[in-house]
């Protein structure tokens, strides 16, 4: 039966420091193990990506059609984050709703694209991507003659109006409507 | 472009990226370890200064870097966000060991002696200072994007590239230190009220000890494990 005077037992000291020394263990193999996880996965994909360095980028597949097509990519670069995955709705949200009828023909395209992939790696030298972005390019006959980093995404993020109208007139610029 | 806008439009930039979601685990483990010291007014607010020299002297030095030419931003910003993120988990957790007592400060023989290494470190200069470095360094999609997107053109563009740098570190240092500040001075007046600062000093430790751990555990299973979206 647990009594009072228990409280006051030496051993509780003890007790508590073999409590510290097991949270003291535990943490230091969480930070440390997690350092070498990380170290040994990191190691494998610089292999990957060197092997992917040096084979051809594959072709793209993309529909191509009479006149000029615009293609709108979001680029997904490093960690997921709440912002990014607004930057991702909004663009949808722009080729879907407001260019529902050049979707329909192909003559806009919208796609993501992970660069963390090794086979997509070439992209980021490309398009000089520094963080996650949307890149708008023109297309004549299957290809690209223009493309724009539309950086300033991250100032509109808030305004969902003046983010769409950012990246149509860039759209419509290349579409030549 | 005058010299007040350039100012104010990083100043901005820097608000902007700070207030943003992507930095709150980390904001919210730099007020903490800011705020930790009661006991001094001075110390606290060199403390937040410390904080904010350090993230502008991270952004001083890609700025630098990035107008010498010995690199490029998609390079730099890539290569930032590869490899720092991943390391601020489990240097979190280590820092909050420290301060929960759980392991000595990391100084052995290689400092020129021990004592003054735990004397800077208990003012709270080079913590501050070492803490505002890093996680500038880590840079997250938005910082990422508002900086070498959006800032370092300005700087380029505008000729005086340190100005821009400067006003962009004071911005995003800004919220952290004016929470920390606020956090300071409210808790030196209840504790003045309930029986004095020092006999809170030991406890407002041990909870920025375990803010920092919770901040780097978080940290540690998102960007270095993978395994929280």
């Amino acid at each position: 039966m647990w009594k009072l005077r228990n409280f006051y037992n030496p051993n509780i000291f003890t007790n508590f420091m073999i409590a510290k020394k097991i949270i003291r263990s535990v943490l230091l193999v969480v930070a440390l193990g997690s350092l070498a996880i990380w170290g040994n996965r990191e190691f494998k994909k610089s292999q990957t990506y060197a092997e992917a360095e040096s084979k051809p980028a594959h072709a793209e597949i993309l529909p191509i059609v009479e006149g000029p097509q615009v293609v709108m990519t979001y680029f997904l670069i490093g960690t997921r984050c709440v912002s990014c995955k607004k930057i991702e709705a909004l663009a949808r949200a722009t080729a879907e709703q407001d260019f529902a009828v050049e979707l329909a023909a192909n003559k806009i395209f919208f796609r993501v694209i992970d660069t963390g992939d090794p086979a997509n790696r070439h992209y980021l030298k490309d398009y000089r991507l520094s963080s996650k972005t949307v890149v708008i390019s023109r297309r004549v006959e299957g290809k690209e003659t223009a493309w724009k980093d539309m950086e300033k995404v991250w100032d509109l993020l808030d305004d969902a109006r003046a983010y769409r109208d950012y990246l149509g007139a860039q759209i419509k610029e290349y579409l030549g409507s | 472009m005058t010299l007040s806008v350039i100012l104010g439009t990083a100043l901005w930039l820097g608000l902007l990226t700070s207030v943003s979601p992507c930095p709150l685990a980390t904001n919210l483990a730099a007020t903490a370890y800011v705020a930790r010291r009661l006991d001094s007014k001075m110390r606290a607010i060199f403390g937040t200064l410390a904080y904010t020299l350090g993230r502008v002297a991270a952004y001083a030095i890609i700025a630098a870097l990035l107008a010498a030419g010995l690199t490029s931003a998609p390079g730099i910003s890539q290569g930032l966000q590869r490899w720092i993120g991943p390391l601020l988990g489990p240097i979190l957790i280590l820092t909050s060991m420290v301060l929960l007592k759980l392991i000595p400060l990391p100084f052995g023989g290689s400092f020129t002696s021990q004592a003054s290494a735990e004397k800077w470190a208990s003012r709270g200069l080079l913590g501050e200072f070492v803490l505002g470095l890093l996680f500038a360094l880590s840079f997250c999609p938005v910082s990422a994007a508002l900086f070498f997107g959006s800032l370092i053109p300005l700087a380029l563009g505008s000729g005086r590239i340190l100005l821009p740098v400067i006003g962009y570190g004071v911005g995003t240092a800004a919220p952290v230190a004016g929470f920390a500040l606020v956090m300071v001075f409210s808790a030196r007046a209840a504790s003045r009220l309930a029986g004095g600062v020092m006999r809170f000093q030991p406890w407002f430790l041990k909870a920025t000890g375990i803010l920092l751990l919770i901040a780097g555990l978080f940290l540690t299973a998102k960007d270095t494990l993978g395994i929280v979206p």
